[in-house]
């Protein structure tokens, strides 16, 4: 029976000339286990809020056809009326938290629709034992981890009795270990609670054991159902083949960065153990592990932002415990995960040429390269743009040239890839390959095990605040599956694992 | 350092229901104004001070704190050292530093009222989770809607400071430099400094509405809720022995009027 039941679906966000969603035809069964996916910017979430109901607010409707949920027509009924059957997740589950406890959080949608307090109670040791969280039942909600927060999240949307869950790429933020966790959450959920679940998705790797209903989405068109097998996001051969890896150890060039013995203790608890590590000139080197095991915080590190207990680093010659920050950064660019906290100034340009400008180095070459980078980027029509009106992609790409221009020796980069589809991340790392060819070193904090073993020299494998696997990637991979830690090997080993 | 926030314990004042902390706060604050006894106002900072120290040993680490004991006995200082009406306590021929009564009790007025404020409000702060008491305010029927805001603001601000402290980082790596500028390159720092905060500010605001929405808030006028602290014997105590403390110091105070 069908459940979603989309028709003719348009819809162009207000002030915008182009419609988001063209024509949209979809229908899902009650129960299915759905996955939506498409390239950046193809309309995936919008179809997501579309389903829930939060784009029929607005004054002037800006959608024609027709989305019906169980009979019901999302159009003419009210959020609240809209929330009670479809419940959507947004990406970043921080973002959603109203309260500050796991049991506050949980309770709240119920405690706003005046359901009495035994009542409430029951329903979250339920919900809790559905997303197998029970154990967080008494925690602050600052506490948990990525994976916990998401499980919390879904958890105080479950507490609303839904028949859709929606979930916009809830997986975002999670290392491998706990997508899997998360993945399979979802999966028993959907089985025993008979939801229709739609996950809004990139990362299509870890859904393939579920076999879910996959369709993408492409300039706001919705393409034929297919397989999960069968999907197969943009992947040029040509760059592949190209760029193939060398796994050359480069053991004979200069140092960049020398770390002997560190250990690094933040708030009473310590987070980096006994890091012993040397990365040379022309490497491309991939930090990989599980959330919170450490690798963040190694990269700050390295930049000279926290105090080291015992231990050496040394960074470009510079030997950190010594030095200020800001000596580093002629020879250091970094890039933080999110593009928001790094975007200053009033335009593309502007941003583009700042560290260069701070340096005193922004002379006629540099203003050419400037330029050149744009163009490469495709930013040079937007170069006059304010930065924060970019979209995510391109602010990242912002990101990348502002702390490229200046031709530092080493790139520390914490997460460059989120959110990315195949086809644009292939091209960023091609040209952190090409970078590091000229001489320079990059450092790239990556889930994304396909991409390291196509792109990276070395792989560096943390857990728990030390570093277990050292090796150059093909050895890495081998490792990291001796090791067990199968939800970071890249999807050819997942295709022998489970199909 | 510590910063002045709640820490957990499990003194008799944090088991006070939060409600009752509020209420004694604020009538507290009021009643030290109706005291004008120099002395008296001077001991009952002093107990305050003793009770802060009786729930945190480390009272003196907390941020700020050294700080207000140097305003207070400051004031007292200057009262004493300018004010000269009243009979002479104390006389050493040198006019600055001769005592007078009105100095003297004027000076203990104001550096008690001051400190004693002061003390009780922390004593609020370090001992009640600001999430009970949001709980409490809209339990005894202040609108949630706007009692809401209280929480939300609780859960954005460590989440803001540590948004601050990344773009504080970013603008270092970038070549900017705080310490190295005049005042209008500093002026622009710090917008640079404030906008990505801003905007990421309004970002989070946007998504939050998207999920209060989403789950029912402010659908019907009330709301019910879960937790069921409420006042209990030991708040009825305390509030008793509270009431006769205070008639005691204005039987002290007032005492001879009588």
């Amino acid at each position: 029976m069908t459940f979603i039941d989309i028709q003719q679906f348009s819809y162009t966000y207000p002030g915008e000339q182009t419609p988001t969603l063209r024509n949209l035809n979809l229908s899902i069964d009650q129960g299915a286990f759905v996955v939506i996916t498409g390239i950046s910017g193809s309309g995936k979430s919008t179809l997501g809020k579309a389903i829930a109901g939060f784009l029929f607010q607005d004054e002037e409707p800006n959608y024609t056809g027709k989305i019906w949920v169980n009979n019901v027509n999302m159009a003419q009924i009210t959020l609240y009326e809209a929330s009670e059957r479809v419940a959507y997740i947004q990406q970043n589950p921080e973002d959603q938290f109203c309260t500050l406890t796991v049991m506050d959080e949980i309770a709240f949608g119920l405690e706003n629709l005046c359901i009495n307090a035994g009542e409430i109670d029951k329903k979250i040791n339920e919900v809790l034992s559905i997303v197998k969280g029970f154990h967080l039942k008494d925690r602050n909600l600052a506490t948990l981890s990525g994976g916990e927060k998401q499980k919390v999240a879904i958890a105080s949307m479950l507490a609303l009795s839904p028949d859709v869950l929606i979930l916009d790429e809830p997986t975002s933020n999670l290392d491998p270990i706990a997508t899997e966790n998360i993945f399979k959450s979802l999966y028993h959920i959907r089985q025993s609670q008979e939801l229709t679940i739609i996950i809004i998705e990139h990362k299509l790797n870890q859904l393939k054991p579920y076999e879910p209903e996959t369709y993408e989405l492409k300039c706001g068109a919705l393409k034929p159902r297919t397989s999960i097998n069968a999907y197969k996001p943009g992947r040029s051969k040509a760059v592949r083949n190209l760029t193939t890896n060398q796994n050359s150890t480069h053991t004979e060039n200069k140092p960049l960065i020398e770390i002997h013995q560190l250990d690094v203790t933040l708030g009473g608890q310590r987070i980096l153990h006994d890091i012993n590590l040397n990365i040379v000139q022309d490497e491309f080197v991939a930090l990989m592990g599980p959330n919170g095991s450490g690798k963040s915080t190694l990269l700050e590190t390295i930049m000279g932002f926290h105090e080291i207990q015992s231990g050496s680093i040394t960074t470009v010659d510079h030997e950190i415990s010594k030095e200020r920050t800001s000596a580093l950064v002629q020879h250091v660019g970094y890039i933080f995960q999110n593009p928001d906290h790094q975007l200053f100034t009033q335009s593309v340009w502007d941003e583009a040429t700042f560290t260069s400008g701070n340096l005193h180095m922004l002379n006629d070459d540099r203003k050419s390269k400037a330029d050149e980078l744009l163009a490469q980027m495709g930013l040079i029509s937007r170069k006059n743009d304010h930065p924060h009106r970019l979209s995510y992609g391109e602010k990242r790409r912002l990101n990348l040239i502002a702390a490229m221009l200046h031709a530092p020796q080493l790139l520390l980069i914490d997460e460059l890839l989120i959110g990315q589809d195949m086809a644009n991340a292939h091209a960023w790392m091609n040209i952190l390959k090409t970078y590091t060819q000229k001489g320079n070193t990059v450092v790239l904090v990556n889930h994304h095990s396909d991409l390291t073993q196509d792109y990276c020299d070395r792989v560096l494998f943390m857990n728990d605040g030390r570093i277990v696997i050292n090796q150059t990637s093909s050895e890495a991979f081998k490792t990291i599956e001796s090791l067990g830690y199968n939800a970071f090997l890249p999807s050819l080993e997942w295709d022998r694992m489970y199909v | 350092m510590y910063k002045l926030a709640y820490q957990p314990g499990n003194s008799v004042i944090h088991r006070l229901y939060p409600m009752t902390k509020f209420s004694w706060l604020i009538i507290g604050s009021f009643l030290v104004f109706l005291i004008n006894n120099g002395v008296i106002l001077f001991v009952l900072a002093g107990i305050f001070l003793l009770m802060l120290h009786l729930i945190n040993r480390e009272i003196w680490m907390v941020r700020g704190f050294r700080l207000i004991i140097f305003t207070g006995l400051l004031l007292l200082i200057l009262y004493l050292v300018f004010d000269k009406s009243g009979q002479t306590l104390f006389d050493c021929n040198i006019e600055l530093f001769s005592l007078t009564s009105g100095g003297m009790n004027t000076g203990l007025c104001v550096s008690g009222r001051f400190m004693a404020i002061v003390f009780l409000s922390y004593l609020l702060i370090l001992t009640t989770d600001p999430n009970h008491l949001a709980y409490a305010l809209m339990k005894i029927g202040l609108p949630y809607r706007y009692v809401f805001m209280l929480v939300t603001s609780l859960r954005l601000a460590p989440l803001m400071e540590e948004e601050g402290r990344t773009i504080y980082r970013a603008q270092l790596v970038r070549g900017v430099h705080y310490d190295k500028s005049n005042v209008k390159k500093l002026f622009l720092i710090v917008r640079q400094f404030m906008t990505p905060l801003l905007i990421s500010a309004l970002r989070r605001a946007d998504k939050l509405a998207f999920s209060l929405e989403g789950r029912g808030f402010g659908r019907y006028p009330g709301r019910t809720f879960r937790t069921q602290t409420n006042p209990s014997i030991l708040d009825i105590t305390t509030s008793i022995i509270l009431s006769l403390f205070f008639a005691m110091l204005f039987l002290i105070n007032y005492g001879s009027l009588i």
